[in-house]
């Protein structure tokens, strides 16, 4: 009895402690962290839409319209602003990939063309492969577009509104050029309201 | 062998976690596509292995023996998630890049590999002297096997942003080195090559003396 008593109390203090060592780290390190975050989100968004200078989250007003099947796969509404008046839509969505969600992020500019693109997280596409579709050299091709139409293709692109996948990594290209053209649709109906 | 030093050095080459002992692939194979990931990989093992190291071996005569396991883990888990949370704050580039990997650190066998033959039975300054050992090793695996599968699965190689090859691949690349499969050819060859040399060592060693 005693000793299973002993067994127990040492596993407890030892657990104790190192619930007070996380604790002190979690203290430590969470201002950091959250301020990350943040920073990395709103910059992220500058990046898209460099003509914003600041952005106000929407995902709530835009709230009926994401219900709609389409727009199923849209995380987050952004409205770019600057010298007080709408300059245009930084979106957050994420579509099926290879593996799992390619989070990514498309700012479209008011009149409708998409000013840049970014994934912000590809982390179930196969790592080496579709984890390169965050590559600025893909990235790039999207920015000047105004979709639809958007289609990838495996060679050099030929006409108006094609991009050429990563290769050996079509779909979560797909799925990033998919990502473009749901944003690129649910501007134009923000816009319109 | 009841020298720190020889603690420290014996993780180097000889008793190599990947090479000498075979022990933690999990993260060798997953984590090695690009150097930058094998090196930070590496970072945390060290700081893991090192400080659990020493603390299972400064509570060895506190811990029974009948809960040394789940003790084990509990101090492991901690200094993980330390290391976790560390990087967030402080690397948040890197950590972006290594993701889930870090917090699997608990589960490498590795770690509670030394603790349960080592540290657990030895002295402070040893224990210390043989995490600090064994994580070099590990980073060390960990750099060459990234290294390889960087150079071929993408043909260059980047230090710290600095593309050593030039711009672009140096030549056609061979994608598989860059998938699961290439990390199972990268190790096997390397193993391989590991064991040559050290038997040649030895055989050599050997044919002086006599």
């Amino acid at each position: 009895m005693r000793d299973v008593l002993r067994l127990a109390g040492v596993l407890m203090l030892i657990s104790a402690l190192s619930g007070g060592a996380l604790f002190v780290a979690y203290r430590l390190t969470s201002p950091r962290i959250g301020a990350e975050t943040e920073a990395r989100k709103q910059e992220a968004l500058k990046q898209v839409l460099p003509a914003a200078s600041g952005f106000i989250d929407r995902t709530g007003d835009a709230r009926r319209l994401l219900t709609q099947p389409e727009f199923a796969d849209v995380r987050e509404v952004w409205e770019g602003r600057s010298l007080g008046t709408r300059v245009g839509w930084g979106i957050l969505v994420a579509p099926r990939g290879y593996g799992g969600p390619v989070v990514t992020l498309v700012g479209v500019e008011a009149g409708g063309r998409v000013a840049g693109v970014r994934v912000v997280s590809a982390s179930h596409e196969t790592p080496g492969l579709g984890t390169r579709v965050g590559e600025p050299a893909f990235l790039a091709q999207f920015r000047g577009l105004k979709p639809p139409p958007l289609v990838v293709v495996r060679s050099r692109p030929e006409q108006r509104g094609e991009v050429q996948a990563v290769t050996g990594a079509t779909v979560s290209s797909r799925a990033v050029a998919q990502a473009v053209l749901v944003a690129a649709g649910l501007a134009e109906r923000l816009g319109r309201q | 062998m009841a020298h720190p030093g020889r603690d420290l050095l014996k993780g180097l080459i000889l008793e190599n976690p990947v090479f000498g002992l075979v022990l933690g692939l999990c993260p060798t194979l997953a984590v090695t596509t690009g150097l930058s990931e094998g090196f930070w990989m590496g970072v945390a093992v060290v700081f893991v292995l090192t400080l659990s190291n020493g603390l299972i071996s400064a509570l060895r005569r506190f811990i029974p023996d009948h809960v040394r396991i789940p003790a084990f883990i509990v101090i492991i888990a901690t200094f993980v998630t330390v290391a976790d949370l560390a990087l967030h704050a402080v690397l948040p580039g890197v950590y972006r890049v290594l993701g889930l990997f870090v917090p699997l650190i608990v589960v490498n066998c590795i770690i509670l590999g030394r603790a349960e033959a080592f540290a657990s039975k030895s002295p402070l300054r040893r224990s210390l002297a043989d995490g600090l050992g064994m994580g070099l090793g590990f980073m060390g695996a960990l750099i060459a096997i990234s290294a390889v599968r960087e150079l071929l699965g993408t043909g260059n190689l980047a230090v710290g942003g600095l593309r050593l090859l030039g711009e672009g691949p140096a030549f056609p690349p061979a994608l598989v080195m860059a998938l699961p499969p290439g990390a199972f050819f990268t190790i096997g060859a390397l193993l391989a090559l590991f064991r040559w040399a050290r038997g040649a060592a030895r055989g050599g060693v050997r044919r002086r003396r006599s």
